[in-house]
């Protein structure tokens, strides 16, 4: 989930485009988990925030930092090894089974 | 109805000072996202469920775990409290029964001096053991919030070397430190009960209104105290035995048979000292046999009689307990080889 979070803030993106962003993609995410998590994430230097008070009302705009950048892509790696891990392991199970 | 600056006020009370203005705003704004242009109540009503209970989402804002001892410390903590407890207990019985033993002057019954330290002892265990429950939980709820959760609490992570120390024992041959306080604590109170017999057991008096007074020891005391080598005798092979016991840390066939001797020893001593023709004060049974005015010789015999037998049947169980113990080990143990026995077996077959 954080990885899905943060695939999406390459862009600044503030607290409700980004829940539409995600349910577009059709992940679907609690947001009373979704915004602690920006925090955290925001404390852990992953992104960082701005306050845009120009539009109708203020707006906290989360964008990746390039720290946050580099971790994004090592989660990503990360998950793309171990899903075609598990993708080979399943592909094998079936094969067994059809044996 | 403005149900908005309420739900995001019960959010941000929750929260720390510092982070609670960013909070509310955020909050407030993206709550307004959330709703059409004209919104109604029921439009509000909806937003707000989705957001859920406003102590949840504070609880998840905020870093401060929501429990008191965490997963990474509660086998440590559970650990602590099971070697801390029979210790502080033991030291508590122990206390109780030789303060009350020591201070013990003669003055009130047997039966009252049991009833006291029974409930003395209750009474110190129940509130010793709440006060180390008490401060063991503290510091460990403390340990639990001053270590980030990246960090092994104590600075320590697991490592082989942590085994060198420890044996495997099969827990039904393991010699458990209950065992050892008890056999400690047994030793030390029938030193104690010994060495204090001529007060413990003796025959007291109404004296018209100053209270009681000792009229007869139960036992003569001049045999008893010539006792003494045997009690000797016995309670340095129940040290022995406790150290050897100690030192092993499990059950063995070689401690069940010396186990079997020191009992056999027990139950011969005990014997020899009960059978002694003049172990009860002659005075004594004259003012018993006075009191209630009856031959009281059949009774003596009957006394010695039940506590030679209760002390054979108890080493009789304590010697068939060691015995079972010592191979409920081998049981194991030859199951294990079976099982190898076995796999090799099966794997020859297939090569």
């Amino acid at each position: 989930m954080t990885l899905a979070v943060l695939s999406q803030l390459k862009a600044p993106q503030y607290g409700y485009s980004l829940v539409q962003r995600l349910e577009a993609s059709g992940i679907v995410i609690d947001q009373s988990t979704l915004y602690p998590l920006l925090r955290r994430l925001e404390k852990q230097e992953l992104v960082t925030s701005t306050w845009d008070t120009t539009e109708s009302r203020p707006r906290k705009y989360y964008v990746l930092s390039d720290y946050g950048q580099e971790i994004f892509n090592e989660l990503k790696a990360e998950w793309e090894r171990t899903s075609l891990q598990l993708h080979n392991l399943l592909q094998g199970e079936e094969k067994d089974g059809l044996n | 109805m403005d149900l908005i600056k309420p739900y995001v006020y019960e959010v941000t009370r929750r929260l720390p000072d510092k982070m609670q203005d960013d909070v509310a705003l955020e909050l407030q704004s993206t709550i307004e996202d959330m709703l059409p242009e004209h919104p109604s109540e029921e439009d509000v009503r909806a937003v707000l469920t989705n957001l859920g209970d406003p102590a949840v989402l504070a609880r998840r804002y905020s870093d401060r775990p929501s429990y008191l001892i965490g997963p990474a410390l509660y086998d440590q903590y559970l650990n602590v409290l099971k070697l801390v407890l029979p210790i502080i207990m033991i030291i508590v019985v122990i206390s109780v029964v030789a303060e009350k033993i020591l201070s013990f002057s003669g003055e009130t019954s047997m039966l009252s001096i049991i009833l006291s330290i029974f409930i003395q002892t209750l009474f110190a265990a129940a509130s010793a053991g709440i006060q180390s429950v008490f401060w063991i939980t503290v510091v460990f709820a403390i340990v639990e919030r001053s270590t980030k959760s990246e960090e092994e609490p104590f600075g320590k992570a697991w490592t082989p070397d942590q085994l060198k120390n420890k044996p495997a024992i099969p827990k039904k041959r393991l010699i458990s430190n209950w065992e050892l306080a008890g056999g400690l604590l047994w030793t030390a109170v029938g030193v104690t009960v010994y060495l204090n017999a001529s007060s413990l057991f003796a025959i007291y008096e109404q004296e018209n209104s100053e209270g009681l007074n000792k009229a007869a020891t139960v036992f003569n005391e001049e045999i008893l105290g010539s006792f003494w080598p045997y009690i000797a005798l016995l309670a340095g092979s129940s040290l022995a035995l406790i150290i050897y016991k100690w030192v092993l840390k499990q059950w063995t066939i070689k401690l069940a048979v010396i186990n079997t001797l020191y009992n056999v020893l027990w139950v011969i001593l005990l014997s020899l000292m009960l059978s002694h023709p003049d172990l009860f004060n002659s005075a004594a049974v004259q003012e018993l046999e006075g009191a209630l005015q009856s031959d009281l010789s059949n009774l003596t015999q009957w006394v010695r009689l039940t506590v030679i037998i209760t002390v054979v049947v108890f080493s009789g169980i304590d010697i068939f307990e060691g015995f079972k113990k010592a191979r409920e080990g081998r049981k194991y143990k030859k199951l294990e080889v079976e099982q190898v026995d076995r796999t090799t077996e099966f794997l020859k077959r297939r090569l």
